[in-house]
């Protein structure tokens, strides 16, 4: 029997105000977390029919703990408890046809065009769609907006969490590495990373317009970082089976990003 | 399909020990599941992913797999 509405919403509230979590809550908090897999599963099995190859997984127990006292959010309002990932080599003509080949085989779905709307430089596409009752997102990401959220990721973890989410790193002076010339610190390096979040997007409208210059210099530096921490090549987006009926333009433009068919 | 538990050292930004594969995604689970509540060191995110194979989670998740020496290059953009 799945947990009820009721069960998941104080399960949400015990889990908000606890500094420890009880074993009883864990037990629960599991039991969620394993019908979302489920519904995972399912949603993978309806990409890879798109000819996708998703990569999923759940959210760690911390970071739903996190993600509730950090937020005033329910832990029904937590839709990224399962997620799937998807990378491709695509214009951004390409990213928006494939974000509504997927909208088409998941009715009901919601996207969130981070294109439009970043999230302090984080830029992608979100499909945020229910199965069995359960939320899971898909998270399409161009190569270029997956190198910027990975290595930038990479950094959080070095040098706080809280980065992700526009706060400055720790200790912002320090200098991060001794390689650099001249020598950055940690504040003027993460600087620099969302002043290239500006410059990747600019990358990808002039390729987006057939505008493809190999010699442009933020276009090296993303594959230069992508050799930095050898990265492997993706694949280009697949033929999709289904036409859009679409014109140019980008999905949410005219409402901040947020579309529901 | 399979599903592999990763366990990542974030300050460090680094696998604790080699990907463990399952071809069940709730045995890999239980597994995540039992190292969460044994494993008390904040530092670590304990995780399952699906995929084809480890090669394939390193195009979509290819922060576990980051290599340190390419650091100081990835934080200014490469250009440095």
């Amino acid at each position: 029997m799945p947990l009820s509405g009721n069960q998941i919403d104080s399960l949400g509230k015990r889990l908000k105000a606890s500094d420890q979590v009880a074993t009883d809550d864990l037990d629960l908090l599991e039991e969620l977390l394993s019908e979302h897999a489920a519904a995972l599963l399912a949603l993978e099995d309806r990409l890879r029919s798109l000819g996708l190859s998703p990569h999923g997984r759940l959210k760690t127990s911390q970071t739903i703990v996190e993600k509730l006292q950090r937020e005033p959010l329910s832990l029904r309002g937590v839709h990224d408890l399962a997620g799937t990932r998807v990378v491709h080599k695509m214009t951004l003509d390409q990213h928006t046809e494939l974000s509504e080949a997927i909208l088409r085989v998941c009715p009901g779905a919601k996207l969130l065009d981070r294109r439009v709307q970043p999230s302090h430089g984080y830029r992608a596409v979100h499909v945020n769609t229910k199965v069995d009752d359960r939320w899971v997102e898909i998270q399409l990401r161009t190569l270029y907006q997956d190198t910027w959220a990975q290595t930038t990721e990479w950094f959080a973890d070095r040098w706080g969490r809280q980065m992700r989410y526009g706060h400055a790193p720790n200790d912002p002076d320090a200098p991060f590495g001794a390689q650099t010339s001249p020598p950055y610190t940690r504040g003027e390096a993460w600087a620099i990373r969302l002043r290239l979040s500006d410059q990747i997007k600019q990358v990808e409208a002039d390729e987006n317009a057939g505008s493809i210059d190999p010699e442009n210099l933020v276009r090296k530096a993303v594959y230069v970082m992508r050799d930095a921490l050898t990265l492997p090549d993706v694949p280009t987006a697949p033929a999709l089976p289904l036409p859009s009926n679409r014109g140019p333009g980008v999905l949410g433009e005219e409402d901040g990003g947020t579309v529901t068919p | 399909m399979k599903y592999f538990l990763l366990v990542y050292d974030r300050p460090r930004g680094a696998l604790v020990e080699e990907p463990r594969e399952f071809d069940d995604h709730l045995a890999a689970l239980r597994v995540r599941f039992d190292r969460e509540r044994n494993d008390h060191n904040a530092n670590h995110e304990i995780v399952v992913l699906s995929g084809e194979d480890v090669e394939s989670l390193k195009r979509t998740h290819s922060r576990y797999f980051g290599n340190q020496d390419g650091l100081e290059r990835v934080a200014t953009g490469g250009t440095s």
